[in-house]
């Protein structure tokens, strides 16, 4: 007994300051989440996340705030995990948020969208583009990025119509992301009448993958579309150089940003094709410039990802819709977003609205290439836009 | 724990404190809602820590691989929730089976393996699993992106159309089991009181869903029996504290029986979606559905637990606890006695992964989600660890466990720099000072409520006099490097107490003449610290000195019989294999 | 043909580094019979502590790379056999007559707070070895299709110099031979006027060198490396060490090789014997040998069959 009891005075030492910690502050401010990977594979997205709404949340504050009230950003670590990610929504919950801008990956977002949406929470994802996340009818969650199956298409297009491939491959590496837009590109291609010849997934915790790509080099594709991340896409280009073999990549967005060409080398990279959204630095829109011009002000670099910009994107449309509302009340809010909200000079572009989803309208996706001497450039012949639904 | 600490408090403090926790579990809830969630969650772990207990701790084999039977009950019921609309709390037998099944499949041609080989062995186990739930195994388990909307629990409660009578029934035969089986509380007259107590207020008051205290309080009474039984308290000193309970909260339920219903009625839709009563037997039913609120997953997961534990040590000491500490402890002589060691371990391995796989479901059923990612090896070293280092085999060790590898890394996200500096935080302060006392006391040290009143003196000062609040986080750190210094001072001086008290205001002075421009520097670099990067490193930097400090976890099992250790000793030494 | 060959080659190629770290396993858990899950870890932090040295204090030799790799190479052996020795001082000498749960989860600790430290150095990114790395050797043609880059044979060289050199070192020499008998029984060692505590620590130092200078070769060859490489790369290389038979030399390389190899097989040729997805299930595979060989032969292939205690 006298063992039991020990363990009760070490709980109660424990949990007894801490309870006495929480629940001290409470004051006027707007506040609203942003969770994320802080830590985890995914720390650099998730730190990138804080720096762009940061910046944001510190100019409105320095504008007089939101409604006459200040702004007060509540972060959160989410580790890209979902059972932390469940864990994190109930604190942000208990923090008083108005809205949460999160998660980074479609897994953590998940769970979290279930408990906001039923505590009434506005939740605005910037990254997380699994096809199902709104599929499951929550009318305050929306998105600002686009859906796997955009880019699929997107994708397939460039490859036909671009590069005139007429048999592809598809390789993922068994994330929830990117099993999704290989999954979607493999259907979309089919509907093409390209012959997908190559389907395959890579394991992301490996350093070689010499053997899928001696694979590869011997099923004479016309083009490879790889959907992963950019460490895995940096391996593989630069294997590919070392194995000497030839073939044409494709990389989907998650591999777009500078670091791959970093691990590839310049000359392994060169040549790659690269889909996604924007790059901040090309978006000609003068609020993106503003933008990047600021955040390079503030930060000493522009922002590496264009997720960090739709993260900046996610809140800019929260704060918008708080103002024309006058109203933090969620409901309000998701119907503003929902009916009224509309053709918004949004940083990654116009943004046409929200369907009865949540999805965000329209699709930006551009194609690059990398150039001679490593950069991301912007690819002068883009596939003709596809129709709109 | 060490004799100085359990000479310091007396044992009626213990009790106090020991009854007055019991009281306060129902109640946790009403903190708040993360912390609640941190609870639930910290609760599935500890579930999970018991029943890998019955594999490490009782039958002492290694399991690295415990994670792949959790997730096999977690899938089991994703998938009979989601595909064959199952209830979700229904596919406890069948998920219990799957993993009990599985284990036992598995583990019969590894079992006579050496300990190490068994180790890599389940290792292997658990990643395959993982690799296979990943790769869509047999086109069932969601790839990569696992699975979700899986069921919330559904509990079809009569108490909303009541049947008092059935409840009655059943509780009274509950408590006559309980009280027959291990002699908690009285038999048939504490029933008799109980059942007065708790089921005829609700009935008199014709408030129905007064019988949701009421159910709560009946979980209580059991655990207060536990404790009274374990102090020894007389068959009328149980009697008395029985119905001196029961009379308050009788009395409670009748003055706030108003209001009380308005409350719960309330927190019913906060909490609850009642749907259409369905008919059973003749007996009418209202299923109510969680929602994903935290705080009924609470009562969900105590419950289990104590179901749980009150099974995990009818079992220790049953035939089959002792032929698992037989074939721990020593297999060839087991073997000499008649005991079948396979089958020993087999069970051991079957019924614990067996109950892995219920907290699979309490698990699946909390956070709808089922992804491989929740059941990978780190999960596996994590549940491992939770047995290991509460002390291997014995059940408050778990609790220990799971609070010091779940629970603390959680906390630490309060634990940010504003937590550090931002005002002098007394409860730092007290826990300083009382840290200081403690330790003084345990080496019998003259004059360690003086050093430790300068220390929190020389900590506590600067920061304060100079409204630099970030130097309290320096002071911090010299505490630390003073816990250790002065011991070492000791040993070489008769009377160090002036030598330490004199460090200590030579630190506070220095402090004050160099904290004004120190201040802002420390408080630049301690917002860009954050404690959450460092909670993996800090968590294993305590698991080592954890295991240096005691090798046999923080409580370690009782051991019975003093031969058999002196064996086991023996055995555990490197030379002896 | 031509494709098998180059998977072969392939294969060996991450085979070689599977029996470099492999060796440190199988090293320490000779002597103590302690699976040391650090070691994954520190095999890590020669990566990282390679990658420190080429980007920053010895940027500036990089153009005459083979001296830069060399100075490096020192370096990182030296540190990563003294962090491995720290280690062993702290973390697994108190626990040596504590049971054999204790000094596995003490071991774990050490691997989770090398690998905070190690991502937070990095910040959690991937990071870079200079470009162009030793690009100056030759590559050798076996066929049209066929290559063997001068860096593989390289590694390849030196992978099994060191496997020969530590089993010279360990047969012919007077401390190898203390090791033996320290693996064989602590007491009886002690009795024969050996160290015990010296010879463990030298094992220590060894083990880590050569798991820090399989780092530093690995990220040469890959070029960039993340913090979790040794969590991943230390499982595998501690399933050949096993596959091998553990606490044998020559059992941890053949264990090595066999799992590249057949890692590379199955993803060649999975898909032709309708494994789709074989990539994928690479992983796995490798575990179903590693069990398959256990049962089989429970102390693997070249392992000794050691009585149990009687």
């Amino acid at each position: 007994m006298k063992r039991i009891s020990v363990v009760i005075v070490l709980l109660a030492m424990v949990l007894g300051p801490f309870g006495l910690i929480a629940n001290a502050q409470e004051g006027e401010p707007i506040r609203i989440g942003l969770q994320g990977p802080m830590t985890g594979d995914y720390a650099y997205e998730g730190q990138g996340f804080v720096k762009a709404v940061q910046l944001l949340v510190d100019q409105v504050n320095e504008e007089g705030g939101l409604l006459g009230r200040p702004v007060e950003l509540v972060i959160e670590d989410d580790a890209g995990d979902p059972t932390q990610s469940a864990l994190v929504a109930d604190r942000l919950i208990d923090a008083g948020v108005v809205a949460v801008i999160g998660a980074y990956n479609s897994t953590a977002t998940e769970p979290a969208s279930e408990i906001y949406n039923e505590n009434g929470i506005l939740h605005i994802t910037p990254s997380s583009t699994a096809t199902r996340l709104t599929e499951k009818g929550f009318a305050q969650f929306f998105r600002v990025c686009f859906l796997d199956d955009r880019q699929a298409l997107f994708a397939v297009m460039a490859m036909k119509d671009v590069l005139g491939a007429q048999k592809i491959g598809i390789l993922h590496d068994n994330s929830t992301y990117a099993k999704g837009l290989a999954d979607w590109t493999q259907v979309y291609a089919e509907e093409a009448g390209l012959e997908v010849a190559f389907f395959d997934a890579i394991n992301p915790d490996d350093q070689d993958f010499t053997p899928i790509l001696t694979n590869i080099g011997g099923a004479s594709l016309d083009a490879v579309y790889f959907t992963g991340y950019h460490a895995q896409g940096g391996l593989l280009l630069r294997q590919t150089a070392e194995l000497g073999l030839d073939i044409q990549w494709m990389m989907g967005n998650a591999s777009n940003n500078p670091e791959m060409v970093e691990i590839a080398g310049v000359d392994a990279a060169a040549g790659t094709f690269i889909t996604t959204e924007p790059l901040p630095q090309d978006l000609e829109y003068p609020e993106a410039v503003e933008f990047v011009e600021a955040f390079t002000e503030a930060y000493g670099e522009p922002p590496a990802s264009v997720w960090w910009l739709l993260a900046a994107e996610a809140f800019n449309v929260i704060a918008h819709a708080i103002q024309e509302t006058e109203s933090t009340d969620t409901e309000v809010l998701a119907a503003y977003l929902h009916e009224e909200f509309k053709d918004y000079p949004g940083l990654s572009g116009p943004i046409i609205g929200f369907d009865e989803k949540g999805d965000r309208l329209g699709t930006i996706h551009a194609l690059y290439q990398i150039s001679e001497e490593g950069v991301i450039t912007y690819y002068p012949e883009q596939p003709q836009p596809q129709a709109e639904e | 724990m060490n004799q100085s600490l359990t000479r310091l408090v007396r044992p009626w403090m213990w009790q106090l404190l020991l009854v007055l926790l019991v009281l306060a579990l129902p109640a946790m809830p009403f903190m708040d809602r993360s912390r609640t969630s941190l609870a639930v969650l910290a609760g599935i772990y500890v579930m999970l820590g018991l029943s890998l207990n019955l594999i490490v701790g009782y039958a002492g084999l290694f399991q690295l691989g415990h994670a792949a039977f959790f997730g096999l009950g977690a899938y089991t019921a994703a998938i009979l929730s989601i595909e064959r609309n199952i209830t979700i709390l229904a596919t406890i037998p069948i998920a219990a089976l799957v993993a009990g099944g599985a284990a036992i499949l598995i583990s019969k041609p590894i079992l006579h393996l050496r300990g190490d080989y068994l180790c890599i062995v389940t290792i292997a186990f658990g990643e395959i699993f993982r690799i296979g739930v990943t790769n869509n195994a047999f086109g069932i388990t969601g790839g990569a992106n696992g699975l979700f909307g899986a069921g919330r629990p559904e509990l079809p409660l009569p108490w909303l159309e009541p049947v008092p009578a059935l409840v009655l029934a059943l509780v009274l035969a509950l408590h006559v089991f309980l009280a027959r089986k291990s002699g908690y509380l009285l038999r048939w007259g504490g029933a008799v009181v109980i059942a007065a107590g708790y089921y005829l207020p609700p009935l008199a008051l014709d408030h129905k869903p007064l019988f949701l205290i009421s159910i709560v309080m009946a979980v209580g009474v059991v655990v207060l029996g536990a404790v009274l039984r374990d102090h020894k308290v007389s068959a009328r000193g149980q009697m008395l504290a029985l119905v001196a309970v029961v009379i308050v909260c009788g009395l409670i339920m009748a003055a706030g029986a108003d209001s009380l219903v308005t409350e719960i009625e309330g927190n019913l839709d906060k909490y609850f979606r009642v749907e259409d009563p369905v008919k059973v037997l003749g007996v009418e039913l209202t299923p109510v559905v969680f929602k994903r609120d935290a705080r009924p997953y609470y009562y969900l997961v105590l419950a289990f637990i104590l179901v749980t534990v009150i099974g995990m040590r009818r079992l220790q000491y049953s035939r089959l606890g002792r032929a698992w500490l037989y074939v721990r402890e020593d297999q060839l002589a087991a073997e000499a006695m008649g005991i079948d060691t396979t089958q020993v371990k087999l069970a051991a391995f079957a019924i614990g992964s067996a109950a892995a796989g219920v907290a699979g479901v309490l698990y699946a059923s909390r956070f709808t989600v089922v992804a491989p990612e929740s059941f990978n090896f780190l999960q596996s070293v994590i549940m491992f660890c939770i047995v290991v280092l509460g002390g291997s085999g014995s059940i408050p060790g778990i609790l220990v466990g799971t609070l010091g590898m779940v629970v603390l890394p959680e906390l630490l996200r309060d634990v940010g720099p504003t937590f550090l500096y931002k005002g002098i935080n007394p409860v730092v302060i007290l826990a300083v000072l009382l840290g200081g006392y403690l330790y003084g006391a345990r080496h019998r040290l003259s004059g360690a409520t003086v050093e430790s009143g300068a220390i929190a003196g020389a900590f506590v000062l600067p920061p304060l006099l100079l409204g630099e609040p970030a130097l309290s986080v320096i002071g911090m750190l010299m505490v630390l490097v003073a816990i250790i210094a002065i011991p070492l001072v000791r040993r070489r001086l008769d009377n160090a107490l002036p030598w330490v008290a004199g460090a200590m205001a030579l630190y506070a002075v220095v402090m004050l003449v160099i904290g004004k421009g120190l201040g802002p520097a420390v408080e630049r670099e301690i917002s860009a610290f954050r404690i959450m990067d460092w909670r993996d490193g800090l968590m294993g930097v305590a698991m080592v000195v954890m295991m240096v400090l005691r090798p046999a976890g923080i409580i370690p099992e009782r051991r019975r019989g003093i031969v058999v250790s002196a064996v086991a000793e023996a055995n555990a030494s490197p030379q002896a294999t | 043909m031509e494709t098998f060959l180059q998977q072969l080659i392939n294969g060996l190629t991450i085979g070689g580094f599977y029996a470099v770290v492999a060796l440190g396993y199988t090293m320490v858990y000779g002597v103590l019979k302690l699976i040391n899950f650090a070691h994954g870890d520190m095999f890590m932090w020669g990566t990282l502590a390679g990658w420190g040295l080429l980007t920053t204090v010895l940027a500036g030799l990089t153009d005459m790379d083979l001296v830069a790799i060399l100075v490096t190479a020192v370096l990182v052996m030296a540190f990563i056999g003294m962090m491995g020795m720290t280690i062993e001082r702290v973390a697994y000498r108190p626990l040596r007559s504590a049971g054999r749960l204790s000094p596995i989860i003490s071991a774990l600790g050490a691997a989770f707070a090398l690998q905070s430290v190690a991502r937070n150095v990095s910040h959690a990114r991937w990071r870079t070895y200079p470009q162009g790395l030793l690009k100056g050797l030759p590559t050798l043609r076996l066929t049209d299709e066929v290559a063997v880059s001068g860096l593989q044979i390289l590694m390849l060289v030196i992978c099994a110099a060191i496997m020969i050199g530590l089993y010279l070192f360990v047969q012919r020499t007077r401390v190898g031979t203390a090791m033996r008998a320290v693996s064989l029984d602590h007491n009886v060692s002690r009795l024969m006027g050996i160290n015990v505590n010296r010879i463990i620590s030298i094992v220590f130092f060894i083990g880590p060198a050569l798991g820090g200078l399989a780092g530093l070769l690995i990220g040469i060859y890959y070029g960039s490396f993340n913090f979790t490489l040794g969590w991943v790369f230390g499982l595998k290389a501690f399933i050949a060490a096993i596959l091998g038979g553990i606490g044998n030399i020559p059992g941890a390389v053949l264990g090595g090789f066999i799992l590249g190899i057949s890692e590379t097989m199955v993803v060649a040729y999975g898909p032709d014997i309708g494994l789709a997805n074989a990539s994928a299930w690479k992983d796995a595979i490798a575990y179903v040998l590693l069990i398959a060989i256990l049962i089989a032969r429970p102390t693997g292939i070249l392992g000794e069959t050691v009585a149990e205690k009687v």
